[in-house]
Order: C-alpha cells, then sequence, then structure tokens
C-alpha cells in the first residue's frame, strides 16, 4: 500500500501550490499514473478521501488520468502498447525497446477559488 | 476559478531528498547498493555471504530496513561491521528520509561500499530511488519463474538480478530456461547470478564482480 506514501506526497504538492497561488478552496485535480508506474487509481482515490480530511481539497474532484504503456521498436521503428510487460516488438520480434509511455506519476492539473 | 498546469512528479520530495543523499554518498567516495527482494528469498543471507568475505578488503556498512524487527541487523552485526535498523512500522518500502536518518547514524568517511537492504516487497520499494549506484533484485527459485513477469518493474531498474537457492530447484518446478528467457526480455542488460547460500554456489562470482565494480568507481 504505497499509495498512501504516493497520495501523501501528492496532496503536499498541490496545498504547496494552492498557496503559490492564494487558493482557499480546491475544486478540482488531474493526475497522470502511467500503467507502470506500480499505483493503483483505486487505491490512490481511497486514501485521498482520508488525507484530504480537513485541508482545503477535502471534497474537490481528484481524477486520475490513467496512461497506457507504450515502447517503440529499436530494429523496426514502430511504437506499439506494452501488454503484461513484455516490450517484445509485434511487428519484428526485436527485444531492443524503449518503453515511451506508462511511468507518469504526476499531478497534470488543478482548479479551485 | 483558477486553473493551474502543475506538472509536478508526485514523488518530487523523495526525489530531492534522494538528490541530496545521493550527492552526500559521492563526496564521501560510496558505492551504494539497494538491495531487493520479496520476504524470504535470501537477501540477508547473501549479504552475509557477501559481508564475510569482503569485510577485510573493503568498508562495508549495512543500513537495514525492517517493519518492526531488528533480526536482520543483530545478523549484519555479528560480522562485525557498522549497521544501522530503520523500522518502517508498518511501512512497505524505504524513502529518502529514512536514508537521510540512517546515514546520520554512520561513519561514511570510512566506508566504501554502503548496502541497503529494503524491506521484503517485490513491489513497492522499486518506486521509490534511494541514490543507489546499482540495484540487485534477488528471486528464490522457490517463489516460482512466473515472478519477474508479474512483478517487471524491479527486475527491470535491476543491474544485477540474483536466483537464489538454485540449490533447492530440483524439489520445486522452478523452470530457469522460462525464467532466464523472460529476464532476458524484460532487462536484458542485467547480469543474472545462479547463487545457494547452502552450497556456496555462485558467491565467489558476486564477490568478485562486487570488487571490480566498486574499484571502477571508487579508484584508489
Amino acid at each position: 500500500m504505497h499509495e498512501a506514501a504516493i497520495v501523501e506526497s501528492a496532496l503536499e504538492l498541490i496545498l504547496t501550490k494552492a498557496e503559490e497561488h492564494h487558493l482557499t478552496k480546491i475544486r478540482r485535480i488531474t493526475a497522470k499514473v502511467g500503467e507502470l508506474s506500480g499505483a493503483l487509481p483505486e487505491a490512490m482515490q481511497f486514501v485521498f478521501q482520508n488525507a484530504s480530511h480537513g485541508t482545503i481539497a477535502e471534497g474537490s474532484d481528484f481524477i486520475i488520468e490513467q496512461v497506457e504503456a507504450t515502447a517503440s521498436c529499436g530494429s523496426c521503428g514502430i511504437s506499439f502498447p506494452i501488454r503484461f510487460y513484455h516490450p517484445v516488438c509485434p511487428s519484428c520480434g526485436g527485444l531492443d525497446n524503449q518503453v515511451l509511455t506508462g511511468y507518469e506519476l504526476y499531478i497534470d492539473t488543478m482548479e479551485g477559488d | 476559478m483558477s486553473s493551474i498546469k502543475v506538472v509536478t512528479n508526485i514523488l518530487k520530495v523523495n526525489d530531492e531528498l534522494t538528490q541530496q543523499n545521493k550527492k552526500l554518498m559521492n563526496e564521501k567516495g560510496l558505492y551504494v547498493i539497494n538491495l531487493m527482494s520479496s520476504p524470504g528469498s535470501g537477501k540477508t543471507s547473501i549479504l552475509e555471504k557477501v559481508i564475510a568475505r569482503l569485510k577485510d578488503e573493503v568498508n562495508i556498512a549495512v543500513i537495514e530496513g525492517d517493519l518492526y524487527t531488528t533480526k536482520d541487523a543483530e545478523r549484519i552485526e555479528a560480522h562485525g561491521v557498522p549497521v544501522v535498523q530503520i523500522n518502517t512500522e508498518g511501512g512497505c518500502h524505504l524513502d529518502g528520509q529514512m536514508i537521510r536518518n540512517a546515514l546520520s547514524h554512520l561513519n561514511l568517511d570510512e566506508t566504501n561500499l554502503l548496502i541497503i537492504e529494503n524491506v521484503g516487497n517485490l513491489i513497492c520499494p522499486a518506486s521509490f530511488e534511494l541514490g543507489e549506484d546499482l540495484i540487485i533484485t534477488v528471486l528464490s527459485t522457490t517463489e516460482g519463474n512466473d515472478k519477474p513477469q508479474k512483478y517487471p518493474r524491479m527486475f527491470e531498474k535491476s543491474g544485477i538480478i540474483i536466483l537464489n537457492k538454485v540449490d533447492l530447484v530440483p524439489y520445486t518446478n522452478f523452470d530457469k530456461d522460462e525464467f532466464h528467457k523472460d529476464i532476458r526480455e524484460i532487462n536484458p542488460k542485467a547480469k543474472v547470478l545462479e547463487t545457494s547460500c547452502i552450497t556456496g554456489q555462485g558467491i565467489d562470482e558476486l564477490c568478485a564482480w562486487l570488487k571490480e565494480t566498486i574499484s571502477i568507481s571508487n579508484p584508489v
């Protein structure tokens, strides 16, 4: 359950940003979470509802956008989705692949008053 | 209503602390290993073997991560090397703040090799960088050969992958060919070693490799 540590860090980041922008109430937060990040959106939601209690982020919409895991093939150059973490090129079978997306774990936007 | 583009890594605080730790460890000329695996795969046993072989040639210090006990730290301490225990009290991984605290208890000027034994867990520790130079992930044959596929992140980040308890292969359905094939797909650059702490298989090779890597990284 390292989502607890992740969401606590996220909340710290959000509250700092809110202070910088003189917000007194946070309405909406969007986060990008990659399929390979190791963080479960459901667990993050659960932790957020509890951790945000009593802060200006309480009751805000915490929207997690999952980012598909993709890689590009070093041999034939195509991009492809990674299924079950096997970055094997489906076109040429090449193993020399670079993961393009899937490790995202960041706060993208926030809205408030 | 204000709209703010944030685009900031959630683990920024850990990353910053880790960068500070890394700077300090580099300044002191430490080679740092983050040793990870599931519980019971043999991390501490391998560590004991390595310490026994290398402690006269390399100044080793150990940070032991554990939920509640000091059992592993006591085992390491018995070999006469400095060890700091971190009890996470339920936490499933070590992070930058914990390492910073632990470093303050070690004499870094008298250390060449710092080994951080992470909390036994194949998932969460892989998400938290500790400023290490090398990740060693241990898998034991009794866990099954499907684990790298099921928990790829840790294996993907490793410089060395150790398959431990190879003496038990005849008593399990562990498929070594499948294991090596999966590792080649997940992390073709990793060095893979087969070890047994009972027969001693692979320990010499591991120690020789570590010694060479440390001397290249920190020329005397």
